[in-house]
């Protein structure tokens, strides 16, 4: 069944279909489902907030553990794959649909090198002893990088053992949820190529390439938070 | 010239003659349908709540083991709870009457996304799957999962919680489907200032699924993480604090009281019009305060936290604004009372009944609120009997009422049949007398001082808890009757009209049951839905609006 | 009004009974008003005929007015009446004695201090589940749990708080002797401290606290000097929360100090003994989980292990020894027996009682 404008393909009397929304609708019930993740993490960055204000030695001890140098790679992947994918969208809307494959299949694979950094990252921890719930080591010499057991004083404060576990749980837990959507989107955006190669998309309908691209901003977005707050504030 | 071909959509057929195989019911995208699964589902978990519930009054009928150990009475109202809360209350209304109403009663064919419908309904079931795995061990925390004792005790809580999160999905999708299609998908012609007020009701309850149902969900996730790492965030022993898990929990939890009320609320407002033959008295205001209700839940969650040592600043603020979220739901109940005010008045009609019923309900649900938001008198009754009573109050009382009044109202339009109604009335007679023989006598209770969750108790709290041990047998007779006829009625009752109600909303404008796109030509809208009042009209313009 | 229910036996109670009285006949008022205009509507315009005329008014700003603003201003007047006695309930003044209150699956203790230092010492007045308080005497007990959310409540005082594990929370009150209980009599106070045979066992604490204060010390209590209340726990802990009951004690101040010098006595020469070791296993919530009968309840029994190998989740074979014992009830989850799941909570008990519940089990074995 071929239609020939965006107009007649929303005006289809085909009895039950997606597109009954629209365009708009279907953009509007993603930025609402949008707003329901901010939800999701908007609790762990309040635990973080009440916990960091708890344990404020123990935060700045323990997030020196945390690789700068991988964080910020994984900063640059993600928002590269965010433009990448921005650029998919940009080319489907002109109808050119290979340079949209290619665009597509950068973010995808931008998306699997932050995954394999994070692997390096966790196992690294877990190397050093440090493991949600238990963590055993931490870094206590920013210079040297030496990771030794958790002191009971650092620079002249007591240490309490439970902030610095604490830290790491929370690192771990969003971390690897924001992880997990990473995966998600990534499984999306997969799902959208293979939708681009067998034709689905034209120049008047991309919605779900659209759609998919927003929820890849949002997952970039949360990265974006999470980057500073674990790995940059002193 | 063309041929008479079969076509694929005969658009005269209603809906429950198309698509009849167990397949074709599987695979529906038609939201009558779903509706009509949800219906099931939650209704066969509604049972299962029930027998639980039976068997917690049961075992109270007498101080002391009756017949379970602590142990089991625990698991008992842990089931309940869960059961009711999660699996029947919070799909409740919206996924069924919603799902059925919402296209139908704006002119559209279906809801903005009917593929995400589905999904939600077995996003839903497979939640509700994965918590009963939990009876396998079953867990005996209360529904409401306190930590450190939920982090620790034995039981399948990890799959309790899991199953509640993935139902908590399905109430997000619902919600913004709802959503959109209220933005979206309106017949040409009606506005905002137009809308049923059960579409006003749903469009509310969206907002608080989207937006609270998150918080529930990651604070879950958490606690199956302490369960299985031990990560520490609520364990006081690895310097956690139980009461944010508190925090988080009710920040869902306290909304979601209204995602049940809510809509609720919406079918009286469709109801008493119709059979008052009045239109419903401050349209605009039962709108808006439908709205104002979903805002400013919100913000009164710590009220579940008076005595939790919680700050006392804290403590001041919230009970403030607990008050504040009074006055709308007050407002509700006396623009119903002038909607009764010079009517005509079909008391014997059972949607009717029903609906006057939930008034006197109602009027005591919300008042022993006030005994709650209270501060110094909330401090004596939290966690006591009193409590208890007030919740069934507001979710049996108004909920669970509420929506068998729109079973009923609603039947001929959902299956084309009538239910017997002599049957139906000694149902609601029964229910009505049960249920307020189960739960008035457990405010007396609070007052005395019993508390919640309590396995044995002391002999003089005895009378109240016979009584209503005893009113419990009647609460569950009723329901059993009242049910039993409405699913034998939906395959044998008689026939009923299109608009038996000489009703204006726009469902009643196609034929019962409506046809698989909901209307064979675009409606269009009378000047207002609510025009029941015959008062200086040349002709009762319900009249003339008659079913295609 | 709310007086019919429960007594009154602290200074607050009198103020929030008022209060209580109030939102009853407010709210009272308010189910009479709508309801009887629902009854009225319900028979005046019922539908006598078809085709009534009715009316088409669907709004009307005073009215819509009036009825926002009158309960608005109600609903603040009662805001502002609860807050006020709820600042006095939690206020707990300058002149103050301090309870430590620990709580734990499924039993009470209470630290009586001399003075107003919080430290815990060996030589501090300890009583389990049943609170001893003089009255007219403001209290501030300072509540921590050792594991999960208690809560403590007593009906009588008009206070409850949960008792939380990562910080201390607190109820402060100055309790009285309530007209009822200085007036009942003999016969009166049985049938209000009547509890079934099964109760007996299981929570004693609950029965007539002032006959057994003149029972166990000797101590003469004429009517009027004793008013003895019940302690519940009102948080959702598990097993045996409905059996984490108490008593709150109130003696005038010549009984009570007589009471407060009997017990430093009786608490200075504790002697370690079997019989102690059994009212430890009674009334620090032992009972609830371990039984001396045999029969598996949630951990093992305690008959006739003494002595005796045991065989560990690990895999280790341990024998029931005084190190033994000693570990697991200070730190149980290390060895834990097979087939028994690893939930005991830790104890916090002294050289004493751990000796005396170890003669206790000893003497199980016969």
């Amino acid at each position: 069944m071929s239609v020939s404008s965006i107009k007649e393909f929303e005006t289809i009397k085909h009895p039950v279909h997606e597109e009954l929304a629209g365009y708009e609708g279907a953009k509007f019930g993603m930025w609402l489902f949008l707003a329901t993740e901010l939800l999701l993490f908007g609790v762990l960055f309040a635990g973080f907030a009440i916990f960091h204000a708890k344990y404020p030695v123990e935060f700045k001890l323990a997030h020196m553990s945390l690789d700068r140098v991988m964080g910020s790679i994984n900063t640059v992947i993600l928002i590269t794959s965010s433009m990448t994918v921005a650029l998919a969208i940009d080319a489907i809307q002109r109808g050119k649909r290979n340079l949209s494959i290619w665009f597509l299949v950068a973010t995808i694979l931008l998306a699997s090198g932050f995954l394999v950094v994070k692997y390096f990252e966790y196992t690294a921890k877990f190397h050093h002893n440090i493991f949600p719930g238990n963590a055993q080591q931490v870094v206590i010499d920013h210079h040297t990088h030496q990771y030794g057991p958790v002191p009971s004083q650092w620079e002249g404060k007591a240490v309490d053992k439970n902030g610095v576990n604490l830290f790491f749980s929370f690192y771990f837990v969003m971390t690897g949820i924001h992880g997990l959507h990473v995966l998600i989107g990534m499984i999306v955006l997969t799902w959208v190529l293979i939708g681009m190669i067998k034709g689905k998309y034209t120049h008047w309908y991309y919605t779900p390439v659209e759609n998919s691209g927003l929820y890849w901003h949002l997952v970039d977005l949360i990265w974006i938070y999470l980057f500073p707050l674990f790995y940059l504030i002193q | 010239m063309a041929h008479a071909v079969a076509h694929e959509h005969d658009h005269n057929k209603s809906y429950l003659e198309v698509g009849r195989s167990i397949w074709g019911w599987l695979t529906t995208t038609d939201h009558k349908k779903i509706g009509i699964m949800y219906l099931f589902t939650i209704m066969i978990y509604f049972a299962v709540g029930g027998i639980s519930a039976l068997l917690v009054r049961l075992e109270l009928i007498a101080p002391g083991k009756t017949f379970f150990s602590p142990d089991t009475y625990n698991v008992l109202f842990t089931l309940h709870g869960a059961i009711m809360t999660f699996l029947f209350i919070v799909p409740g209304i919206p996924a069924t009457l919603g799902n059925f109403l919402l296209p139908l009663m704006i002119g559209a064919k279906d809801v903005a996304f009917p593929r995400i419908n589905l999904a939600s309904y077995y996003v839903y079931l497979i939640g509700s799957f994965i918590s009963l795995v939990s009876l396998l061990s079953p867990a005996d925390t209360g529904w409401t999962f306190y930590a450190p004792y939920s982090m620790k005790t034995n039981g399948l809580v990890v799959w309790l919680t899991l199953g509640a999160f993935i139902m908590g999905f399905a109430s997000i999708l619902t919600g913004f489907n709802f959503i959109v299609t209220v933005h979206r998908m309106r017949a040409p012609g009606l506005g905002w200032s137009n809308l049923p007020l059960f579409v006003w009701a749903l469009y509310a309850t969206a907002i608080i699924q989207l937006l609270a149902t998150p918080v529930v969900g990651m604070n879950l996730v958490l606690l199956i993480f302490e369960r299985v790492l031990d990560i520490g965030i609520f364990n006081p022993a690895k310097g956690g604090d139980p009461i944010l898990f508190e925090q988080f929990f009710w920040f869902y939890s306290h909304p979601v009281v209204y995602i049940m009320i809510l809509p609720a609320f919406g079918v009286v407002s469709e109801i008493l019009p119709v059979f008052s033959r009045r239109p419903i008295f401050g349209y605009k205001a039962i709108a808006y305060s439908s709205l104002a209700i979903a805002l400013v839940s919100f913000l009164v969650w710590g009220h579940h936290l008076f005595v939790s040592g919680m700050s006392d600043w804290a403590r001041y603020i919230f009970s403030f604004l607990t008050f504040f979220v009074a006055v709308p739901t007050a407002i509700k109940i006396f623009n119903w009372l002038a909607t009764l005010w010079k009517g005509s008045l079909e008391i014997t009609a059972t949607p009717m009944y029903y609906t006057l019923g939930f008034l006197f309900m109602f009027t005591i649900a919300g008042l022993t609120g006030l005994h709650l938001a209270v501060l110094s008198t909330d401090v004596y009754l939290h966690d006591t009997y009193f409590v208890v009573a007030h919740f069934h109050y507001t979710m049996q009382g108004g909920t669970v009422f509420a929506l068998i009044a729109g079973l009923h109202y609603w039947f001929p339009k959902i299956t084309g049949r009538w239910y017997n109604k002599k049957v139906a009335f000694w149902g609601w007679l029964i229910l009505f007398v049960g249920f307020n023989a189960t739960f008035l006598p457990q405010f007396l209770l609070g007052l005395e001082g019993m508390p919640r969750r309590y396995f044995d108790y002391l002999p003089h709290f005895q009378t109240w808890h016979l009584v209503s041990t005893i009113g419990s047998w009647f609460n569950g007779l009723g329901y059993v009757i009242v049910l039993t006829n409405l699913l034998v009625s939906a395959f044998t009752g008689e026939k009923a009209e299109a608009n038996p109600y000489n009703a204006l909303s726009l469902e009643w404008q196609t034929s019962s049951p409506p046809p698989e796109t909901n209307f064979i030509t675009t409606p269009t809208f009378p000047a207002s839905i609510y025009d029941y009042g015959t008062e200086g009209k040349e002709e009762d313009t319900s009249k003339t609006k008659k079913a295609v | 009004m709310f007086e019919w229910f429960v007594d009154s036996a602290s200074t607050i109670a009198p103020q929030v009974n008022i209060v209580m009285n109030l939102v009853n006949f407010i709210t009272g008022l308010a189910f009479i008003l709508t309801n009887a205009a629902l009854v009225y509507f319900i028979i005046k315009y019922r539908r006598r005929k078809e085709g009534e005329i009715t009316s088409r008014i669907d709004q009307n700003h005073t009215i819509e007015v009036i009825w926002t603003v009158i309960p608005s201003i109600i609903l603040t007047i009662l805001f502002v009446i609860g807050l006020k006695d709820f600042r006095e309930l939690r206020a707990a003044g300058q002149n103050y004695k301090e309870i430590m209150v620990s709580a734990k699956q499924w039993a009470w203790e209470f630290t009586y201090s001399t003075d107003s230092d919080l430290i815990q010492s060996p030589k501090k007045i300890k009583t389990d589940n049943v609170l001893y308080l003089e009255e007219n005497e403001r209290v501030k007990l300072i509540m921590k749990s050792k594991d999960v959310i208690h809560s403590f409540f007593v009906p009588e005082f008009r206070v409850k708080e949960d008792v939380v594990g990562n910080i201390y929370t607190y109820v402060t009150f100055t309790p009285l002797i309530s007209q009822r209980q200085a007036t009942m009599t003999d016969e009166e106070r049985k049938a209000w401290y009547q509890i079934t045979q099964d109760q007996k066992e299981i929570i004693p604490q609950v029965e007539d606290q002032c006959k057994k204060v003149q029972e166990k010390y000797g101590i003469n209590l004429p009517a009027g000097t004793c008013g003895s209340y019940r302690i519940f726990c009102t948080e959702y802990c598990g097993k045996d929360h409905s059996y984490m009951l108490g008593s709150a004690v109130v003696l005038k101040k010549d009984q009570f100090l007589q009471l407060m010098n009997k017990l430093k006595e009786e608490q200075g020469k504790i002697v370690v003994s079997a019989e102690y070791g059994k009212e430890i296993y009674e009334i620090k919530g032992c009972k609830s989980c371990h039984s001396i009968d045999g029969s598996k309840v949630v951990g093992p029994s305690f008959k006739g292990i003494w002595g005796k190998p045991r065989k560990l989740a690990d895999g280790r074979v341990v024998t029931v020894d005084e190190n033994y014992i000693t570990r697991s009830i200070l730190e149980p989850t290390i060895e834990v027996a097979e087939g028994y799941p690893n939930i005991m909570p830790p104890q916090d008990l002294n050289e004493e009682q751990i000796q005396s519940v170890i003669e206790f089990i000893k003497s199980l074995n016969k």
